[in-house]
């Protein structure tokens, strides 16, 4: 097993490249192609990191100047951790993970979003408070009063209606999700500082805590995104998939409406399997 | 993006209004139902919020300070200010808590139960230098015995695995630190405890790392451990500096600065499980232990010669009931303000009352002996109380140096009243403000 996969991301080309735009002022509605022909391998590269623990290889640690401890064993290890390590049972992908890595990846290189919670990489955390949003991240513009924060929900469907039902149909839609995340601030807010005891990094940690408490006060300098992501077969994809997010985008107000749009060869299903399969043998995981 | 985003972070930071996020610092009604009990979990989950906001900012803020120029000391002002308010909420906490009402954390009881408010609160009063402020509180907060796991050899606590272990004894060693109940006792406690952390680490680490192992949590626990380690380190080197002084301030800081950086790597590498709060402890811990060396009576000595260093020595010792192990603030402000500076002709210190004056004296009266043996020194005091006093203290602290201290009074004592009715300037006496103002009595002079 090797961090090449890994070490290869984010990419030098984005993954996916927008096909049609259909924004309505502030209001992005996007559909996106792959935009290179190893987009699965990538994804699965993407979807390992995303279930590794750690982001930094340990080896590279330094326990200079520890005296009061003995340092032998740990340093052992260190020197012998092969970075990343995965969890017995990593790969359970699921078609609703497939959708969520997708959005992640390209909320990620589109917008330089940077996470909080992420369910992928917490699936073993499910029962904590972030568990009802998909996504929780924040974006820096390039308007040092604002920071923005994305609120992502990721679904897929092969539904032929359009829009298909998992837009603003089914009990759990992504209508219905985002109009909750909004309707209840409280919870919501609740549900980013709990995600922000998963951040990658202090400086997101603090970023996500400063957009709650805005969020929870109603106070200035805060956007807030209501992010969906939508795998779709090529064949299914029409021109009304996006719903009421594009027909009445101020229906989710206050938030500006990011809905992206994957339009991708083959059924879902199986490529679903398939980036399991390649996450799965990169890592040394049986598939 | 890693660096875009840390660049536009202090950008970020400063431009957002927080004013009104962190109101709940100093909201009178919510301060008035935590004081009357009824304050609620919401009021909690409130304050613990605007905690972590004010702990942000006030890092940001101790991060600036340690540069140099106005931009610093402006930044040293801020720090002081918004860790005086974190503060202040942690107490608050800390007191809705202790009548039983639930209340929700910010980190998800990153360190042992208990330990994460007092922790808090003695790293925001060390850095908005309210030590003895809340000397009392950290009192109430916390027993001894429950700041570190262990009380004595062969009492190890059966709850606790290598990492819990490590958190409660390094963070609670810290609160101890600052604490300082009962003089060196604290001291004491808090540096055995961290030694006794050797002598358990073989049985310890293992079931840990053999767990982490089963669990495929290696790496990142490893890490953890890494992290620990380091903070460890950081607070043993600042309670060995408290107490025996030895080293550099500056050499000491730089060490502290070296092992915050490598904690917050393994932080780094520890990554989402975590790693972002273990991050906000190292910073706050490493913060603290910086503080605590500089507020050392130690510190304060450097440079300034033998006869001083032993002063402060004798000052520190074990046999002294009170031992002055750090300076109040304002005998800081006066040192860092050349105080001793021995080329000046005439120094001026205006203090309020139990502000720190006398020590102050005593420091110049041992510096003037040591740059001139044979010179005699006068201490001027306005009443004859008070010249007992003094006479008791100087020979208490500088009779061991050697140093003979005599008292002269005159044979009557005019009081402020009576001295203005001779002067036949009762009730002609005013100030500005247009109140009455006693007159003076004359000065006495004392030998020595």
């Amino acid at each position: 097993m090797s961090e090449a996969g890994a070490a290869t991301l984010p990419s030098e080309a984005p993954l996916f490249v927008v096909a049609e735009t259909h924004d309505v002022g502030d209001h992005h509605l996007r559909v996106l192609t792959p935009a290179r022909e190893d987009w699965l391998d990538v994804l699965a590269a993407k979807y390992r990191k995303l279930r590794m623990l750690s982001r930094h290889p340990a080896q590279a640690l330094s326990l200079e100047g520890v005296d009061i401890l003995s340092v032998d064993e740990v340093e052992s290890e260190l020197a012998t951790s092969v970075i990343p390590t995965y969890e017995e049972g990593n790969f359970g992908v699921g078609r609703s993970d497939f959708a969520e890595v997708i959005l992640t990846v390209t909320l990620e290189e589109e917008y330089g979003c940077r996470y909080g919670y992420q369910s992928l990489c917490h699936r073993e955390l499910r029962q904590r408070p972030g568990r009802g949003i998909d996504i929780i991240g924040v974006e820096i513009s390039t308007d040092p009063t604002v920071v923005s924060l994305v609120l992502g929900e990721a679904k897929t469907s092969s539904d032929a209606n359009s829009p298909p039902a998992v837009v603003d149909t089914n009990s759990d839609c992504l209508a219905v999700q985002h109009r909750g995340h909004l309707d209840n601030i409280a919870a919501t807010a609740d549900e980013v500082w709990a995600a922000s005891r998963d951040a990658e990094s202090v400086e997101i940690q603090q970023l996500l805590r400063i957009a709650g408490s805005l969020l929870r006060k109603g106070a200035g300098g805060l956007r807030i995104i209501a992010a969906s992501g939508m795998a779709r077969p090529a064949t299914a994809q029409a021109p009304g998939d996006f719903g009421t997010f594009h027909a009445d985008p101020a229906k989710y107000s206050p938030a500006d409406v990011r809905f992206l749009l994957f339009r991708l060869p083959g059924h879902i299903d199986e490529l679903t399997k398939e980036l399991l399969a390649r996450a799965a043998a990169d890592s040394g995981e049986v598939a | 993006v890693t660096e875009s985003i840390s660049d536009a972070f202090a950008s970020l930071l400063s431009s957002l209004d927080l004013d009104g996020v962190a109101q709940a610092a100093t909201d009178q009604a919510l301060i008035e139902r935590v004081s009357t009990g009824a304050a609620s979990w919401d009021d909690s989950r409130e304050l613990v919020e605007t905690l972590a906001l004010l702990e942000i900012e006030a890092m940001t803020a101790y991060r600036s300070s340690l540069g140099s120029g106005e931009a610093a000391t402006a930044a040293r002002r801020q720090t002081e200010e918004v860790f005086a308010l974190a503060g202040g909420c942690a107490q608050l906490i800390a007191e809705i808590r202790s009548r039983g009402v639930a209340v929700p954390t910010a980190d998800d009881d990153a360190l042992p139960a208990g330990l994460d408010l007092p922790f808090r609160v003695a790293v925001s009063a060390l850095v908005s230098r309210r030590t003895s402020d809340v000397r009392l509180s950290l009192d109430s907060m916390v027993e001894r015995g429950e700041l570190v796991a262990a009380q004595a050899p062969g009492h190890e606590p059966t709850d606790l695995d290598w990492e819990g272990r490590l958190l409660a004894d390094t963070f609670g060693a810290f609160v101890l630190l600052v604490r300082k109940q009962d003089g060196w006792l604290d001291i004491d406690t808090a540096l055995e405890a961290l030694d006794r952390l050797r002598d358990v680490q073989s049985d310890l680490q293992s079931d840990y790392l053999t767990n982490a192992n089963e669990s495929g949590t290696l790496g990142s626990s490893t890490a953890r451990l890494v992290a620990l380690f380091h903070l460890a380190q950081c607070v043993t080197l600042a309670g060995r500096y408290l107490a025996t002084g030895e080293g550099s301030r500056q050499g000491l800081q730089t060490r502290l600065d070296r092992h915050r950086d490598n904690a917050h790597e393994a932080a780094q590498t520890v990554g989402v499980q975590g790693g972002a709060t273990l991050a906000v402890l190292t910073d706050l811990l490493w913060a603290g232990c910086r503080e605590l060396v500089a507020n050392s009576i130690w510190s304060h000595v450097e440079g300034l010669g033998d006869q001083v260093s032993q002063f402060a020595s004798l000052l520190a010792s074990r046999g002294r009931d009170r031992p002055v192990l750090e300076l109040w603030p304002s005998q800081q402000e006066a040192l860092a303000g050349n105080v001793l500076d021995q080329y000046r002709r005439a120094v001026l210190v205006q203090m309020p009352t139990s502000a720190g004056k006398t020590l102050l004296a005593e420091f110049m009266i041992i510096q003037s002996r040591a740059l001139s043996v044979s010179s005699t020194i006068a201490y001027v005091v306005p009443t004859r109380a008070l010249v007992n006093q003094v006479t008791r203290d100087l020979r208490a602290d500088l009779g061991p140096l050697g140093l003979s201290v005599e008292q002269a009074v005159p044979a009557y004592e005019l009081d402020p009243s009576e001295q203005a009715m001779l002067s036949g300037s009762a009730g002609s006496s005013r100030d500005n403000t247009g109140e009455a103002k006693p007159s003076r009595a004359p000065r006495r002079r004392l030998g020595s």
